[in-house]
């Protein structure tokens, strides 16, 4: 039997080819693209860590909400995530808890739709993983480090301007030990036609 | 701008004649009119403004065929390939010496990159200013104020991988590694309907010291987590522009800043907290072009100070270098404009300028009396140019004389196009230039200048400075083909005598308990001062250039470095070997850009080089484990800039990577190891 870590390596290796694949594959710019700016999608759900990486044997994770925005890009669709999720440290191997905002810009694809309005998704993700330590610790309360990652996923129409996303997102935390956070992820979307003043605060 | 006017052969003799007393002006910079000279580029506009810079000493890393070495990491110490000393710095025609005493211009240039209309870069001997500036020159173009009342401001902020985050309260935690800014500018301006405006900026910026090799050599003036500040410069600048009251235009400039810095001083081997101040004001325009003679003119004073500031971060070890310097030079410069001279119709018109010009340096340290506290230099220089639809030749000369030893040179250059699609450039330097009037540390410490000095270190000084000569040669061909393809060949060679150069050696004294592991130490110096260096450097680049698809533009260089030391037996060829070894000798360069209108673009920089060799690190290096390096391999550099323009051009945010690959970069020895990076840059103007 596979050992969990090389399961999840295996699953990240998956996630990556299936996100790529669809990036690549996704006519750009699509006949259907909507107008850059047109419209604007809020969404907002919740993930489960599957991994943390080199975190696990220092932290506990909690579940984690979130929220996200996108518009129309050029090309794709772009816009911003925002997360939250405790980390309690695990007794004397790290004595403090923290909470972590990872807050990342993304740009993605969302070909189709295809049968049954089923539209998959890609996206890739730069942002930062903003940490709030419950001690002052060191003398600083406040740390922040680079985010990349990469997320594959789905939607389906739930009827009218809603939709259910589900996916699988993959996040690479580049401090001085790098760790890797494994997600699932589910969530609901709504469409708004942007207003004006949006349009011209993003054009 | 400059005026042109034809005259009468009778007027242009008077004109020369007038000049012939006056002495002469400087020629403009061959890119003036758009087209680059060999040795020479221009950036401007979208170029400058997609290539996700933050600060304008980032422009040497941008632009092509400069070598950028830094201590600290922030602020940088640029050279052009092949020559030995910085480049003379100029923003809106005013120029930035060195100083004080010999201390490095940039990290207190008080303009922001969004001031900057246009970079022009210089990478041979150049007349400008009035002077010749023998390293090159980086002249910055500022925007002009828009009409009415405009406001603008900008922010950045960076942050490097490799802090111990979550990992900092178990056996992994390490040093943090801090951000890297904030950096701050605004800037109001008022112009009138008839040219007269006014300008106010300032900006402010700050950095941490949380690099492992400076902390170890700091712990001794360390009281916080972050150490003293790296850099934290505050500096405002006026600019009144008069087209209005007074006859002509005029333009007065007052700018001031002040760091607070750890400048490593080579003769201690460690840095030292302290702060520099510089404040200036400049006067330059032109008197009333309704004369025979326009004339253009430039007087300017600075004082600058250097001064050891221990107490304010609270050192715990005694005794510290304490030091007091201060810098004062008066610059004044008078010239024509440029004259177009006619023997007649139909012939070829010759452009003359000419003008005098000259510099008063009075240097001081308290506690100490420098054996000549004055440096004066008086020049005079002429510029010809003909400016033909071929052949396009300009000759400069200009003698000076500093402090009694005779300087000067001869630059000429020409350009001409075959057919419309080609060109080839030729550009030949001759330069002497006396000791005194580069500005150096060295000159001052050989005056009596009290320069920090570890008691182990042996600094060992000539007893008088020689005029170094040098001898340049660049030439260009570039030629453009169907598809928009432009291809670029570029090759140069230097040849020196008589150069101040240090052969130096540092040895390694440990640290001996750091708050961090692994431990560092500080350097042993010993260096000794050569006069006699002389060799030759030569580069050739190539160069490929193409838009395809629509929107997406490639271009592709690589350069080529080799030198040559004469041979000498006392040190000279060690030295210039030193100064020359640490050039790579391949470097390339591909960038693509990709914009989507004038919106929304895209720029990845992948440059690649070859190894630097620092010979001087050498024992420090095998003594001090990861603290030194004598070698900085080779390595791959990926660089990404996001740009989008907003809210009808008001705002424009930029998102940029460095060194995408992860790839530990260091630019000196002992300075920091630089790690990828990202930065937010946020800029706005009303």
């Amino acid at each position: 039997m596979l050992p969990r870590s090389s399961l999840l390596r295996t699953a990240g290796r998956l996630l990556a080819l299936g996100a790529g694949l669809t990036l690549a594959g996704s006519p750009s710019p699509a006949p259907a693209q909507p107008v850059p700016f047109s419209e604007v999608a809020l969404q907002a759900g919740g993930n489960a860590l599957l991994d943390a990486g080199a975190l696990e044997p220092f932290y506990h994770a909690s579940p984690g909400v979130e929220a996200a925005a996108s518009t129309p890009f050029y090309a794709g669709v772009a816009g911003l995530d925002v997360g939250l999720r405790r980390f309690e440290g695990r007794g004397t191997r790290a004595r403090e808890n923290l909470w972590a905002v990872p807050v990342a810009v993304h740009w993605g694809v969302r070909p189709g739709p295809g049968p049954g309005g089923l539209r998959l998704e890609a996206s890739l993700h730069l942002g930062t993983f903003l940490m709030r330590f419950s001690k002052g610790g060191a003398g600083l309360r406040n740390e922040n480090e680079l985010l990349m990652g990469t997320e594959a996923g789905l939607s389906l129409p739930l009827g009218g301007r809603w939709r259910l996303a589900l996916g699988a997102r993959y996040e690479h935390v580049f401090t001085s030990t790098a760790f890797s956070l494994w997600k699932v992820r589910a969530g609901v979307r709504r469409r708004f036609d942007a207003p004006r003043w949006l349009q011209t605060l993003l054009q | 701008m400059t005026t042109t006017r034809p005259l009468s052969l009778r007027r242009a003799l008077t004109a020369a004649g007038a000049a012939a007393l006056l002495m002469l002006t400087p020629p403009a910079l061959a890119q003036e009119r758009g087209e680059a000279a060999p040795a020479a580029q221009r950036l401007a506009g979208k170029p400058l403004a997609r290539a996700g810079l933050t600060r304008v000493s980032d422009l040497f890393w941008l632009l092509n065929g400069w070598e950028t070495t830094s201590l600290d990491g922030y602020a940088p110490r640029p050279s052009a390939v092949g020559m030995p000393g910085t480049p003379l710095v100029m923003a809106d025609g005013q120029p930035f010496d060195v100083g004080p005493l010999g201390q490095p211009t940039l990290a207190t240039l008080p303009v922001h990159l969004q001031q900057v209309r246009a970079a022009e870069a210089s990478r041979a001997p150049q007349l400008v200013a009035g002077r010749l500036a023998p390293d090159g020159a980086l002249r910055l173009r500022l925007r002009p104020p828009p009409p009415g009342l405009a406001a603008e401001g900008a922010f950045s902020l960076g942050n490097e991988v490799g802090d111990p985050g979550p990992f900092r309260t178990t056996e992994r935690e390490v040093l943090n590694v801090d951000r890297i800014g904030p950096q701050y500018f605004a800037e109001a301006s008022l112009r009138g309907p008839q040219g007269a405006s006014a300008e106010l900026s300032l900006q402010a910026l700050r950095h941490y010291t949380t690099d492992r090799p400076i902390r170890a050599r700091t712990e001794n003036v360390q009281d916080t987590l972050d150490g003293p500040p790296l850099q934290q410069l505050i500096a405002p600048r006026v600019s009144l522009r008069d087209g209005a009251l007074l006859p002509g235009t005029h333009r007065l400039t007052v700018d001031y800043a002040t760091l607070r810095a750890l400048p490593l001083f080579e003769t201690l081997g460690y840095e030292v907290p302290a702060r520099r101040r510089r404040a200036s004001a400049s006067v330059r325009g032109r008197l009333p072009p309704d004369r025979v003679l326009p004339l253009n003119y430039r007087l300017s004073y600075r004082h600058a100070t250097l001064r050891s500031a221990p107490t304010r971060f609270g050192a715990r070890a005694a005794p510290f270098p304490s030091f007091d310097w201060a810098e004062d030079r008066l610059s004044a410069q008078l010239g024509t404009g440029r004259l177009s001279l006619r023997s007649g119709p139909g012939d070829v018109p010759v452009e003359v300028r000419a003008g005098l010009s000259g510099d008063y340096v009075h240097g001081q340290a308290r506690g100490a009396s420098l054996d000549d506290p004055d440096v004066l230099t008086a020049r005079a220089y002429t510029a010809f140019s003909v400016p033909g639809p071929g052949l396009r030749p300009r000759l400069a000369l200009l003698v000076s004389q500093t402090n009694g030893q005779f300087g000067g040179g001869t630059l000429f250059s020409a350009r001409y196009a075959p057919e419309e699609r080609a060109q080839v450039g030729l550009r030949l330097g001759y330069v002497r230039r006396p000791y005194a009037a580069e500005g150096r540390q060295w000159y001052w410490l050989a005056q009596g200048l009290p320069v920090p000095q570890a008691p182990e270190a042996r600094v060992t000084l000539p007893a008088s400075f020689a005029a170094s000569e040098r001898f340049t040669a660049d030439v260009r061909l570039s030629r453009s083909f169907t598809g928009g393809l432009r291809l670029t060949l570029e090759g140069g060679a230097r040849h020196f005598q008589s150069m101040t150069l240090p052969d130096a050696r540092y040895g390694f004294a440990p640290v001996r308990s750091p708050v961090y592991p692994p431990p560092g130490g500080r350097l042993v110096p010993n260096i000794h001062l050569h006069t006699g260096a002389a060799g030759q450097t030569f580069y050739a680049a190539a160069e490929g250039a193409s838009t395809f698809p629509e929107g997406l533009a490639h271009q592709l260089r690589y350069r080529i470095f080799a030198h040559r030391a004469v041979n000498s037996e006392d040190g000279n060829q060690r030295a210039f070997d030193q100064r020359f070894r640490r050039v790579p000798r391949h470097w390339g360069r591909y960038t693509a850009r990709l914009a989507v209108g004038d919106r929304f673009s895209v720029e990845a920089r992948l440059t690649a080089r070859s190894a630097e060799r620092w010979p001087a690190y050498r024992r420090a290096a095998e003594a001090g484990g990861n603290a030194y390096r004598h070698r900085l391999p080779a390595h791959l550099r990926l660089d990404l800039a996001v740009t989008k323009r907003l809210w009808r051009d008001h705002l424009r945010a930029r998102l940029a990577l460095r060194n995408l690959l992860d790839a530990p970069l260091r630019s000196h020895p002992a300075g920091p190891v630089r790690r990828l990076a990202i930065f937010l840059s946020l800029e706005a103007q009303f």
